[in-house]
């Protein structure tokens, strides 16, 4: 029985340790392109945006569509998710972007400073720029920054805080 | 062996958690684009002063959050946003003080100054875009939905994981412990 605990203890720590790994290796161990759901995009008849990129912090992340499910976010390890009940990125509205605050992802997404572009990558390479005008940390609930507008914005969030009990929101208007 | 585990482990909890902990709890300071609290002060124009020594012309909102709390909305009229958070000081002793004063705040020793309470307060200043919705009611062409097409969504995407690290070697290391326990026990 000793011998069971210890190497569950063990198991747990080495688990652990990866996730730990996973959580701050630079470098993305799995970009499988998995299946993008488009259908959402010829459903909207728009193009399909393909990657974000925030060239100040060095970012290129590929987009996957997600959806809430019984008020569950679906939420990538590959790159980062897309609302798709929001807006298309560039066309009027919120489009929502969100991922995991690991360093190969999001992680560096606190440094963005106001001013700076974020870029969506569309599927025909055409890309649409968008300028930085608002960094906020909100707490889990507010869910304001989904609100629908009248203008042509992303906006992009990540976790953050003590323990990753905030989100951290950047607010970008297509330039 | 046993001790050299246990050393590993904490070493590896105490190493993971890349966000700062700031000494100082920050309150919550809702953004201008969505205010809340009471609004305290309404100017529609003028020259308005923000932290730091700059005045710009545009619309300035005050909501007041708490006794300790107030944001000012600042919109110019080149469509600019400033954001001020105050922080009333009384609470804070001077370690914390200097914490946030090397996060950004600034001290100012009167807030009567500033149109507040005549005591110390901390400010920070940040943007926010007040061209495109009705938060500051000033300088913008066009507005927010209050509708979201989300529909109903209690709550942000949990998108970190740090909770169940700890958690993982939090179990890990008790089965650790008890696994030895047990060895000592049968021993």
């Amino acid at each position: 029985m000793d011998k069971f605990f210890t190497g569950l203890g063990i198991s747990l720590i080495l688990f652990g340790s990866l996730l730990v790994f996973q959580r701050n290796n630079p470098n993305r161990v799995a970009f499988a392109k998995s299946e993008n759901n488009t259908s959402v995009f010829e459903e909207k008849k728009t193009k399909i945006p393909e990657t974000v990129v925030i060239p100040s912090l060095n970012i290129n992340l590929q987009i996957f569509t997600s959806e809430i499910r019984d008020g569950k976010w679906e939420v990538t390890e590959n790159g980062v998710s897309y609302l798709k009940s929001s807006a298309v990125p560039g066309e009027r509205g919120n489009g929502i972007l969100y991922g995991h605050n690991w360093t190969n992802l999001l992680g560096n997404l606190t440094k963005i400073k106001t001013g700076e572009v974020i870029e969506i990558v569309f599927d025909d390479k055409s890309k649409k720029e968008f300028i930085v005008t608002l960094i906020q940390e909100v707490n889990p609930n507010d869910v304001s920054i989904l609100n629908n507008t009248t203008d042509s914005r992303i906006t992009i969030y990540t976790c953050s805080g003590f323990l990753d009990s905030k989100r951290f929101v950047v607010v970008a208007l297509l330039k | 062996m046993f001790r050299i585990l246990i050393a590993i482990a904490l070493l590896l909890v105490t190493a993971i958690n890349a966000s700062p902990v700031y000494a100082v709890e920050i309150p919550n300071f809702p953004a201008c684009s969505n205010p809340q609290g009471t609004l305290i002060a309404s100017y529609d124009s003028g020259i308005h002063g923000v932290v730091g020594g700059v005045s710009y012309a545009g619309s300035d909102k005050v909501y007041k959050l708490s006794n300790s709390n107030v944001v000012q909305c600042l919109c110019t009229t080149d469509g600019k946003g400033i954001q001020t958070n105050w922080w009333k000081a009384s609470s804070l002793d001077e370690t914390q003080i200097n914490t946030l004063k090397s996060e950004g705040w600034t001290y100012i020793p009167t807030g009567s100054v500033w149109g507040l309470d005549q005591d110390a307060y901390l400010a920070k200043n940040s943007d926010y875009s007040c061209t495109s919705n009705g938060g500051t009611g000033g300088g913008g062409s066009s507005s927010s939905s209050s509708s979201s097409s989300i529909g109903q969504v209690l709550g942000l995407a949990f998108t970190g994981n740090i909770k169940l690290i700890y958690s993982i070697f939090a179990l890990g290391i008790i089965s650790l412990i008890y696994g030895q326990i047990l060895h000592r026990v049968r021993d």
